[in-house]
């Protein structure tokens, strides 16, 4: 559930296109259910269809997304008002630097910091898995210089 | 405060865009519920439109009647199989990787706007044939009288009602028209930059 809303939330920024994303993906599993033949985890299967979701999402885009505030989760019992005000602000700062990457860094980042074994990752991004490190790598690079030109 | 490492990102990222799980089981529900009512969808135009057109044939009190009842006939069979054709195919899409997806997107795209220009094209045409196979209902002789029972249906609430439909469906056509070519932009320069990052992954760049 947590992995299709992130994966949405790298390629929307706006919360109500998001929200009508999100659907339009799980409308897209349940469809293809039906080629689903257990070749991949269906977590692996469902990722790969997020990610061509928001691909074809992102190129229907009629315009460039708007940067929208996104929305302070609510403050945890367990950490102190500042901690939680400065973890957030690192959420955003994170969320806004990966919708900046161009897609196919973007599509390797968002699946690297879910988890997603190389093996797996080479498996939903059609490429080798050697291709996938590197992409990793440039990704990650990319990635660290967008946020400390943000900061 | 020092530097967070991919982990500590890893961690943050995975806090992040958490949402309810009713609100999402919602959504899964609506999906499903969707996805069936748009095939039940599909099988009612159809049945609407031959069940529409198919009395017409029996009751039909002259040959143009009859021709152009059939041509509407096989103009509504082909757009239900295309959309039918087209819906498949973008449930296959879904598991092919990104660069054969971008592709299939892209021929797609192209398809669409090919059929959205064709649509423009045929529409005159269809506009004109359906004008004449209303008129024709409403002639006594066939060919002879076709002017004056064109003229009784265009006197007709309905004819107008419809001609305005006709309209505003040639105005969604433009419509169309202008996203997909905006689409197939987009996807033209997400294909460069999957190109070009493939060419990084083989380090030819």
């Amino acid at each position: 559930m947590g992995l299709l809303y992130r994966i949405a939330l790298s390629y929307e920024a706006d919360p109500a296109l998001r929200h009508e994303l999100v659907q339009d993906i799980l409308l897209a599993i349940w469809v293809a259910l039906a080629n689903f033949r257990g070749e991949a985890s269906v977590k692996t299967f469902a990722a790969s269809i997020a990610q061509k979701r928001c691909i074809s999402h992102v190129s229907k885009r009629a315009r460039e997304p708007r940067q929208v505030e996104l929305s302070t989760d609510l403050p945890s019992a367990a950490e102190l008002p500042d901690e939680q005000a400065l973890r957030n602000d690192q959420k955003r700062h994170l969320v806004e630097s990966i919708q900046q990457l161009p897609v196919p860094q973007r599509e390797a980042i968002v699946l690297c910091l879910e988890g997603f074994s190389f093996g797996e990752m080479a498996t939903i991004l059609g490429i080798s898995p050697n291709a996938v490190m590197l992409r990793c790598q440039r990704a990650k690079a990319t990635l660290k210089a967008i946020m400390e030109g943000r900061s | 405060m020092r530097e967070p490492g991919f982990e500590d990102l890893a961690e943050l990222w995975q806090d992040s865009g958490e949402g309810d799980r009713e609100v999402f089981e919602a959504m899964a529900r609506r999906a499903r519920r969707k996805g069936r009512l748009l095939g039940y969808a599909d099988l009612a135009f159809v049945l609407l439109l031959v069940g529409g057109i198919l009395p017409s044939i029996f009751m039909a009190p002259n040959a143009i009647t009859i021709v152009t009842a059939i041509l509407l006939l096989i103009a509504t069979l082909w757009v239900s199989w295309t959309r039918r054709r087209h819906r498949q195919m973008a449930a296959t899409l879904n598991t092919s990787d990104p660069t054969a997806f971008l592709e299939s997107s892209l021929a797609n795209a192209r398809a669409n706007l090919r059929r959205v220009n064709l649509s423009l094209l045929v529409m005159a045409p269809a506009v004109v044939v359906t004008i004449v196979f209303k008129g024709s209902q409403h002639s006594r002789s066939g060919i002879e009288d076709l002017a004056r029972g064109i003229a009784e249906w265009a006197s007709l609430p309905r004819a107008w009602i419809g001609l305005a439909v006709v309209f505003v469906l040639v105005l969604a056509l433009f419509r169309s028209r202008r996203r997909l070519r905006m689409e197939l932009r987009q996807l033209e320069s997400l294909s460069l930059d999957y190109e070009r990052e493939k060419r990084r992954d083989v380090g030819m760049e």
